[in-house]
């Protein structure tokens, strides 16, 4: 059996056996599983295209989730409300992406063969910086116009920003009902619009280079692609569909953290991806599409799984973060045992 | 169409092409030889517009394509104003199928797509690509599925696929090959020559590099031989035909590549029956691309023995299968005394070593020196070059020692190279296997495994590589087992020669039998079956 069903499969066993223990209801777990591809389904498809250009997976992500919440934090600040505001915060987060694309991928270009590790720095370094400025900027050179956002010493921005004036403006849209389960139409379409998006951005002649460039460096260069060119734009796709998949995210949630609701966007997106069957060398959509439901079941029955075996909820938290990590070790580890077979190493 | 006037090029210090003046006209095939490093791949590389030029400092003279100066800032450029090139290693992407590697940055898209969304979005249309690359497969007269997986094909094949896919450039003018042939078996090199006559009678110049002087004698119609960077002599076919026959224009040619006349190597055969070194019995090898299947081989002590078969049929997987390197089965006997398990640590203090066929993957650490690569296996596993100490376990390379012996080693050996702490990876193939057998000499080892030494070495440097390794054997006495598919280096220098057929021993020649018992042998087939 390949990897790309063996790892699906171990998921939905483990997610099985987790449910059965939990005692959950179905429908409460399919509503939390709808919410979650919602919010975490476009974060996920924004790691395919750099992974099928030969830079593995972008963990810099996070930089684009960080773009995001600055157009969010600019529209509260500005007091903007529903569509207006929606168009301000993505307008904004769409072209600060673009430039830290454009950084992060020209500094990617500088480190080839190590790409991993650099983002995942490079993401570490970015929530510095973002920390940076809305933690001690915002108060002092950044005059705000909208004072209950900040902390009551008047610099720095709340932990908690309430975005009211957005709740309910999408997620409401074509809801259904079947049963007791809640089927938000319109959002589940538009996770599907980017995944159809992702699909056809692979059949087109950008697709095919990304494809030629992941393969070999010196046959795509051999074959007169511009290879710098291609995989800088690869990492701004990705950054930019980062961008808009954090904004589904926090849209849903209703609250934005200022500090923190960027941690993790990236590793669990990894986790699912892998989750799907893909490696870090091969992603396709349906991988993408399949591990959202896979990772996130498991994540959302394990604590109660926990708590029901072993009489602690602790313990199933510690195995969300062991399922997380575990899944992405396993494909990196597995990844390089496949390349090892295809190039017939020596013993 | 192309003209090339006082084109020189310099890496640093080094020259490595003087004042070269070329011209080929449109629907010429023109062919170019010459030695390693006389500069053939430099002259390719420029006119591909290969980044390396211009990384180095670019080139002087002047470049003329269409009439227009051309200075290429990479191979996109070249590309789009209709130069080609088929790579002598591979350019195919190994997990596109054929159809998308024929088609590759000329894909055809739906006119809908295009519209929407310009041409770098356009969705490529499968169907069509398919049929293309059917079309051009068919015309060269190649039966292939369009879509194989590129990296799942024969070497033969992966070389047409390459070819085609240049074949289906709209606007392809001239079409750079080099060595094309180099991996082909005769047939097959006799069928994409013909495919490429086809293309120059089209109007394509082509400018065809390869070291089978047969072949460009045969195809082209004008030859330039260049010898250290410097074009020696340009010989027009149809005007040198009148008094000059095939063989006698080779002979030429082979004079002017090298300059001076090449003294064949040449060793008088020695029959031994004494010691056994190694026997073998039923000896199997599992090697991606080549295995031996049931062997039963005995080797006497200090005999050079040739080892020569098909590719495929094992004659490299005997070292690297006694090696320990590869997975392998059936019972070895050294000196008499069985070997239970092989593996290369156990091997090498036994005194075994090899030279493998693949020198840059598997024989060298190309980012080290010369004096390193000359002196790592010693120390790690001899303690030679290494100093006394009192502390156990601690003791430091004797970099004094290591200098002399490389030195000593490259004087002797005529390693062209600036200096000992040169990396490897910048050398010649044939400097670098010197370095190679300094190397496995610096391990003075009793058995010594050589899989095809020559292989992508010129005339000159393959004479002495023989001779070298003779001289070895001699001064040693090791006993030295040589594989390769050249026929005539073994018939030249081995006592006896194995020949074996689907990974077991055919038949053991002598060197003074004829050339047809050999290729008979090759092939599987007894004398007097016929």
């Amino acid at each position: 059996m390949t990897s790309g069903k063996r790892v699906p499969l171990v998921f939905v066993l483990l997610s099985g056996l987790a449910f059965y223990y939990s005692g959950m209801s179905p429908a409460f777990v399919l509503n939390e599983v709808i919410t979650r591809f919602i919010r975490d389904g476009v974060m996920v498809l924004a790691l395919i295209i750099p992974i099928t250009a030969g830079m593995g997976i972008n963990f810099s992500i996070v930089v684009g989730a960080l773009c995001a919440q600055a157009g969010l934090i600019l529209a509260v600040d500005f007091g903007l409300g529903s569509l207006s505001g929606l168009l301000l915060m993505t307008l904004v987060g769409m072209a600060l992406s673009v430039v830290s694309g454009l950084i992060i991928g020209i500094c990617l270009n500088r480190v080839k063969n190590r790409e991993m590790i650099t983002t995942i720095i490079i993401g570490f370094l970015a929530t510095s910086i973002y920390q940076l400025i809305f933690m001690v900027g915002y108060g002092t050179l950044i005059t705000p116009t909208n004072q209950e956002m900040m902390l009551s010493r008047g610099i720095g921005i709340r932990n908690m920003v309430d975005l009211e004036m957005f709740r309910n403006v999408m997620d409401t849209l074509w809801l259904f009902k079947i049963g007791r389960i809640e089927i938000p139409l319109f959002m589940i379409l538009m996770v599907c619009a980017f995944a159809v998006m992702i699909k056809y951005i692979t059949m087109t002649r950008l697709g095919k280079k990304f494809q030629v460039v992941g393969e070999s460096h010196e046959k795509a260069l051999a074959l007169g692609i511009n290879v710098p060119r291609v995989r800088i734009k690869a990492i701004v796709a990705s950054t930019l569909i980062a961008c808009l998949g954090h904004l589904f995210y926090i849209l849903n949630i209703g609250m934005l953290n200022v500090y923190t609701a960027h941690m993790n966007t990236d590793i669990f997106s990894c986790a699912a991806l892998m989750a799907g069957g893909a490696t870090v060398v091969k992603a396709r959509v349906r991988h993408g599409l399949l591990g959202i439901f896979l990772f996130h079941s498991l994540f959302i029955v394990s604590p109660q799984a926990g708590q029901n075996i072993f009489g602690n909820p602790a313990l199933g938290e510690y195995f969300r973060s062991f399922v997380a990590y575990g899944t992405i070790a396993f494909a990196l580890i597995l990844n390089a045992r496949n390349q090892e077979a295809k190039t017939g190493s020596i013993r | 169409m192309l003209e090339l006037r006082n084109l020189s090029k310099s890496y640093g210090s080094f020259q490595a092409l003087k004042s070269v003046n070329l011209k080929i006209a449109p629907g010429q095939i023109h062919g170019l030889v010459g030695v390693n490093g006389s500069g053939k791949s430099t002259l390719l590389n420029i006119l591909s517009g290969q980044r390396v030029i211009r990384d180095t400092g670019g080139f002087t003279g002047e470049f003329l394509f269409e009439d227009a100066d051309r200075k290429f800032a990479g191979p996109g450029q070249a590309l789009g104003a209709g130069i080609g090139m088929v790579h002598q290693e591979f350019a195919l992407i190994p997990g596109l199928s054929v159809a998308d590697n024929i088609c590759l940055s000329n894909e055809k898209t739906f006119p809908w797509s295009r519209k929407l969304f310009g041409e770098e979005l356009a969705c490529i249309n499968h169907q069509a690509n398919r049929n293309t690359a059917s079309a051009i497969l068919g015309r060269m007269g190649i039966d292939l599925s369009p879509d194989l997986m590129a990296g799942h094909l024969s070497v033969a094949m992966k070389q047409f696929v390459e070819l085609a896919r240049e074949f289906n450039r709209d606007h392809l003018k001239l079409l750079l090959l080099d060595e094309p042939t180099a991996v082909l078996g005769t047939e097959d090199a006799l069928r994409l020559m013909t495919a490429v006559k086809e293309i120059a009678a089209k109007g394509v110049a082509v400018l065809y590099v390869s070291h089978r002087l047969e072949e460009v004698v045969s195809c082209c119609d004008c030859m330039t031989v260049l010898r250290n960077g410097a074009v020696v002599d340009c010989i027009h076919t149809k005007q040198a035909g009148e008094n000059q026959t095939g063989k006698n224009l080779i002979k030429t040619l082979s004079g002017l590549m090298v300059g001076k006349k090449v003294k064949k190597t040449r060793r008088s055969p020695v029959k031994r029956d004494g010691n056994k070194m190694i026997r073998l019995s039923s000896f199997s090898v599992e090697k991606p691309g080549d295995r031996l299947d049931g062997l039963d081989l005995d080797i006497y002590q200090g005999e050079i023995l040739g080892v020569t078969s098909l590719s495929g049929h094992g004659r490299t997987a005997l070292g690297a299968g006694v090696m320990g390197l590869f997975p392998a089965q059936g019972k070895v006997r050294l000196n008499g005394n069985p070997v239970r398990s092989l593996n290369p640590l156990q091997m090498i203090k036994r005194n075994i070593w090899m030279l493998p066929e693949d020198r840059r993957s598997e024989g060298l650490l190309l980012d080290h020196s010369i004096m390193e690569n000359m002196t790592f296996a010693a120390i790690q596993a001899r303690k030679k070059f290494v100093q006394k100490s009192v502390i156990p376990f601690v003791r430091f390379p004797d970099m004094k020692k290591c200098r002399e012996y490389a030195s000593d080693s490259r004087d002797a050996l005529d390693i062209d190279c600036r200096s000992i702490f040169q990396k490897v990876g910048e050398l010649s193939g044939g400097n670098q296997q010197k370095v190679c057998i300094a190397n496995a000499l610096s391990m003075a080892p009793d058995i010594l495994f050589v899989n095809d030494p020559t292989r992508g070495i010129d005339i000159a440097a393959r004479e002495f590589i023989l001779s070298q390794l003779i001289r070895a054997q001699a001064c040693h006495g090791m006993t030295l087992i040589i594989s390769s598919g050249e026929l005539d280096e073994l018939k030249r220098i081995c006592d006896r020669i194995a020949v074996l057929y689907q990974g077991r021993l055919f038949d053991v020649l002598s060197p003074d039998q004829s050339d047809k018992e050999y290729v008979l042998a090759c092939s599987g087939i007894r004398p007097e079956a016929i």
